[in-house]
């Protein structure tokens, strides 16, 4: 913090949507205390590091009994005992300042206006907006199938579908982009139509959490945050969507993996990066069978939506059904915690390193089982203990 | 509200505490002032240059503004009158008239600044 040096810090916002439905019913010592208030809290934040409505002159942020003797002192003609009273109807009878049990004095949403920072329910209100909006673009899509289109082409498309703005036809894009249901690459985008994104925006019955079980309304709107602020670079980025899965940490390793596959790789020659991130190859064959590696299942040229299937193929677990639908609730679940794109890959990493293991002579009775646990690592979740079954 | 997109202005909180016209202002005078600010964010227009208008997007003058706040009360009239000019001294708001004539429209004298500097 610059201790004010910065600029913006001199200045706060006075949420006036706010204040005029109060304001004018307020007495004018009530209203003189509020701008009192408003400035004391903006300077908070310039000097101390306060930004979240408290106030203070010294350091420690005030409580009422000290706030009251600031406001007498700094104000001709207002006693200590009307500053109180002052205090006490903007908290009682207008709802404007809140005081905690220590006594602490804050200003009601004040930091959400400094920050612009939207409320819980507004994020989730505008992520399910958004999911609405995702979906009726990718039944459109769905009849585009192959298709390539350049930016400007496909935001117009996305525009015209679901009558929104440019920005949301950008974050509508970020969306498909990384449910992999739209492709960039070279600055085009094809379009794919994988149905990903719906397996993780509508409630299924297999998984194990329900929407919004078990994860808190900080995560979901942080999530929400975080679809909302990946900005158009990251979908205009023609690097980072080359490689299909080269968005992370690794991205380094893993775009020099696939042009140089290791040596103990289970993959085959790379092929081309469109069809392998689809899963199709060139003849169009549901499931690709190479010639090496365990049942001769190259699980990174398998679809995204035969995954599960793929590593029932793999590690043929005694039931194969049921195994199939717990890796499958697995999945979406990862998808949801972790992000389509980033799923779609630890899904392949995890039975491919699982397949490493059993070639390389490791004693896995259960390989099944155990992807399914990294698998559950890899969402947050603990490991489950063994037990007798399929899993 | 609804015309335009923000919900909120800036202000300078820095030169609301150093300004010395300010820390001397009456009571009432600061209330009015906060008024003064919300009236001026929450209109439809002059939110740029920080001249009072109304929510119909009419101007308001002087004497409309009086009878707004005081509801036509002749003793508040002249409380709030006083207020008013107390601001004018204090240089807080600017009058297109001498003596807060009728007719005349009130303008926040930083409020233009404020909105501006944020963006410099």
């Amino acid at each position: 913090m610059s201790k004010g040096q910065f600029k913006g810090h001199y200045y706060s916002r006075l949420d006036h949507a706010q204040y005029m439905s109060i304001v004018p019913t307020l007495p004018c010592s009530e209203s003189a205390v509020l701008l009192k208030l408003l400035v004391l809290t903006g300077c908070s934040r310039q000097q101390f590091d306060l930004c979240d409505g408290r106030m203070s002159i010294s350091g420690p942020p005030l409580k009422t009994e000290d706030l009251a003797q600031w406001l007498a002192q700094s104000t001709p003609d207002l006693s200590r005992k009307r500053a109180l009273d002052a205090l006490m109807a903007l908290e009682k009878s207008y709802g404007i300042i809140s005081t905690s049990r220590a006594g602490v004095v804050k200003l009601k949403n004040w930091a959400e206006i400094q920050t612009d920072a939207p409320s819980a329910s507004a994020a989730r209100k505008q992520k399910s907006r958004l999911n609405i909006q995702v979906r009726e673009v990718r039944r459109s899509l769905n009849k585009m199938l192959d298709a390539t289109m350049e930016i400007d082409e496909i935001l117009s498309h996305i525009q015209s579908v679901s009558k929104v703005r440019r920005n949301t036809a950008s974050n509508i894009l970020k969306v498909l982009v990384d449910g992999g249901d739209v492709i960039s690459k070279s600055g085009q985008f094809f379009v794919c139509g994988s149905s990903t994104l719906d397996k993780y925006t509508a409630p299924s019955a297999l998984s194990p959490l329900s929407e919004g079980e078990g994860e808190s309304e900080c995560d979901r709107s942080h999530s929400c945050e975080c679809d909302m602020s990946q900005s158009l670079d990251h979908i205009r980025s023609e690097e980072r969507y080359s490689v299909s899965h080269d968005y992370d940490a690794r991205a380094g390793t893993r775009a020099y993996e696939v042009n140089n596959p290791p040596r103990d790789s289970l993959r085959s020659s790379p092929g081309p990066r469109i069809d392998e991130f689809r899963g199709e190859s060139a003849e169009g064959a549901e499931l690709r069978w190479d010639s090496g590696g365990s049942r001769g299942i190259d699980i990174w040229r398998v679809p995204t939506d035969q995954l599960p299937t793929a590593a029932c193929k793999i590690f043929q677990p005694i039931d194969f059904s049921k195994t199939r639908d717990i890796l499958s609730s697995r999945f979406q679940l990862l998808c949801r915690k972790r992000g389509a794109q980033k799923a779609n890959e630890i899904f392949r990493q995890t039975v491919q390193s699982v397949q490493s293991e059993i070639m390389s002579g490791g004693n896995l009775r259960q390989p099944e089982r155990e992807v399914c646990a990294r698998l559950n690592e890899a969402a947050g979740l603990p490991r489950r203990k063994k037990k007798a079954g399929p899993l | 509200m609804s015309e335009y997109r923000k919900s909120w202005h800036v202000m300078n909180h820095d030169r609301f505490l150093r300004d010395p016209f300010l820390q001397a202002l009456p009571l009432g005078a600061l209330g009015l002032l906060c008024h003064l600010q919300c009236l001026v964010g929450a209109a439809t227009r002059g939110y740029e240059t920080g001249t009072l208008y109304g929510e119909d997007g009419r101007i308001i003058t002087v004497g409309e503004l009086l009878s707004l706040l005081s509801m036509d009360n002749d003793s508040c009239r002249s409380e709030i009158k006083q207020h008013l000019d107390f601001l004018i001294r204090a240089r807080q708001i600017s009058c297109s008239e001498p003596l807060l004539a009728s007719n005349s429209r009130l303008t926040l004298r930083f409020w233009k600044q404020d909105q501006e500097a944020q963006y410099e």
